[in-house]
């Protein structure tokens, strides 16, 4: 199976928040804390992770990804899910 | 025997079709304006009637940001845009509400339908199942309405959403005067919202053969109470809040009085799930008449349930003669269904809003389309033009299925 790369998967990513949180996905980076920078909470994350694991036809570890504090924390687990 | 405290109305505010302030919708109402038009949200191919009241002046994002535009489905945001303007106009945001003497009760008939239907399509629509919106739940629930009213204002009394079908906002307003009688609070935010103009409710009561079918070219002609050619109602959506106080908060925060609710009738048929009894409706009446301690002679004008179905047009007018005798020939009633539809688990609190305003202003509106009565409504229906008459005291009419009714009596204010 072809590789995914984590561009990509952070490309995807950034693209599903900016979706869900009525942003632009070229005003976001992977650095910005998802609460803090970002106003996600646990509904809006639902939302997201939902169109990942969509995207990706994957199952990620939903109670994992509501701990996380940044965008790339998600990229991470994302990329180890999606690659195995 | 015990006095009871006085009930007065010190806030109104409104969203729908035919207008979302109080003097547009008064001015439309007074004037007989439409707000029935043809249904473009969606296609209503399949359904018979294909015409709706639809609030078109409504700007949500005039109102509420992205998160709560997310977590507030439309019958939602209605009932907190009105409650805002209710709260606006009676102060309310002067009162910190600490200890909970501020309560919320409103009624809605089918609360977040437009979510569950959209949900459904995520799950069968497609080709494929979608995720369903994890905001689905918030939004649908009933209660998100009046819980986001004691959110948005920091209202900490007791907090309900009533459902009677299609008397839920009446039988709001009128449990809202009794907790402010009891002492349970000394003002309440009460009313009603409903935003079920979907295809799939379209469909449903469209099965029932209550819903007007002969008129998609000329909706404002479609509701036709009274009249001998009635076909039935048309669905409808808007919200109507009142704020109900008692005459003593309302007299120490010095804030304008509006009105005086002074009796409330609820009660239910008991006879079956969708056809209407007479006796039910006229106990109602009268009730509401001893709760308000009022004479039917005292009565004015009566805003009638009038829903332009050939079953409940007939059995009104027979309660109010049974009430009124004599005297039902002449009395002003007419049905504001003709103006905007029937919004459900609204409609009663936009009528009693409307039943308000008619005493505020003595002034009756209209029932539109009643070119041809119908001789078993044997009434002064008020038929297309408003009248100046003296009221001091009206009536608002509302029934459900289920035999649930809820009628309720306001006063022209008198220190």
């Amino acid at each position: 199976m072809e590789t995914i790369t984590r561009n990509t998967i952070e490309q995807t990513c950034l693209e599903a928040i900016a979706k869900e949180m009525g942003l632009k996905s070229s005003d976001l980076n992977a650095e910005m804390n998802l609460r803090d920078d970002l106003d996600i909470v646990s509904l809006d994350a639902m939302n997201i992770i939902m169109a990942l694991e969509d995207e990706f036809k994957i199952e990620a570890d939903i109670e994992t990804i509501l701990e996380m504090q940044k965008v790339s924390d998600i990229v991470d687990h994302l990329s180890e899910r999606i690659n195995v | 025997m015990e006095t009871k405290q006085r009930v007065v109305v010190t806030g109104r505010g409104v969203i729908s079709p035919i207008g979302s302030s109080i003097s547009d919708y008064w001015e439309s109402l007074r004037m007989g304006v439409s707000g029935v038009r043809k249904i473009i949200e969606f296609d209503p191919t399949g359904s018979a009637c294909q015409i709706a009241g639809i609030v078109t002046d409504f700007d949500s994002d005039a109102h509420f940001n992205l998160r709560e535009k997310k977590s507030y489905e439309r019958f939602t945001q209605f009932g907190l845009a009105a409650a805002f303007q209710a709260a606006e106009e009676a102060e309310l945001q002067e009162l910190e509400d600490d200890s909970g003497e501020i309560g919320v009760i409103m009624g809605t008939g089918v609360g977040g339908i437009t979510s569950y239907a959209k949900a459904y399509d995520a799950l069968f629509a497609g080709p494929e199942e979608r995720p369903i919106d994890a905001y689905t739940i918030p939004r649908i629930m009933n209660s998100a309405v009046s819980s986001a009213i004691a959110i948005s204002l920091g209202l900490r009394g007791p907090n309900f959403t009533l459902n009677t079908a299609c008397s839920s906002g009446g039988n709001a307003v009128g449990q809202a005067m009794q907790w402010i009688r009891e002492g349970r609070t000394r003002a309440v935010i009460c009313g009603g919202t409903e935003a079920p103009v979907t295809y799939g409710l379209l469909r449903a009561w469209d099965a029932l053969g209550v819903l007007s079918r002969k008129h998609n070219g000329t909706p404002e002609t479609a509701c036709r109470p009274f009249d001998k050619n009635r076909s039935g109602f048309v669905l409808a959506e808007g919200a109507a809040v009142l704020v109900l106080e008692s005459l003593e908060s309302a007299q120490k925060r010095n804030v304008p009085v509006l009105g005086e609710i002074a009796g409330f009738g609820s009660n239910c048929d008991a006879t079956s799930l969708t056809n209407p009894d007479e006796n039910g409706v006229a106990d109602a009446i009268r009730l509401a008449l001893d709760d308000a301690e009022l004479n039917p002679e005292d009565i004015g004008y009566i805003n009638a349930h009038g829903t332009g179905t050939r079953l409940n047009d007939p059995l009104e007018c027979r309660a109010i003669h049974q009430i009124f005798g004599g005297r039902a020939a002449t009395l002003p009633v007419s049905s504001n269904k003709s103006v905007f539809g029937h919004s459900m688990g609204a409609s009663s609190a936009l009528e009693a809003l409307a039943t308000l305003l008619a005493v505020q202003n003595d002034c009756a509106p209209p029932t539109l389309n009643c070119d041809y009565q119908d001789p078993e409504c044997a009434i002064d229906t008020v038929s297309h033009n408003s009248r100046k008459v003296t009221i001091d005291a009206a009536l608002s009419n509302s029934f459900a299925f289920g035999g649930s009714n809820a009628v309720l009596a306001f006063r022209k204010w008198k220190p």
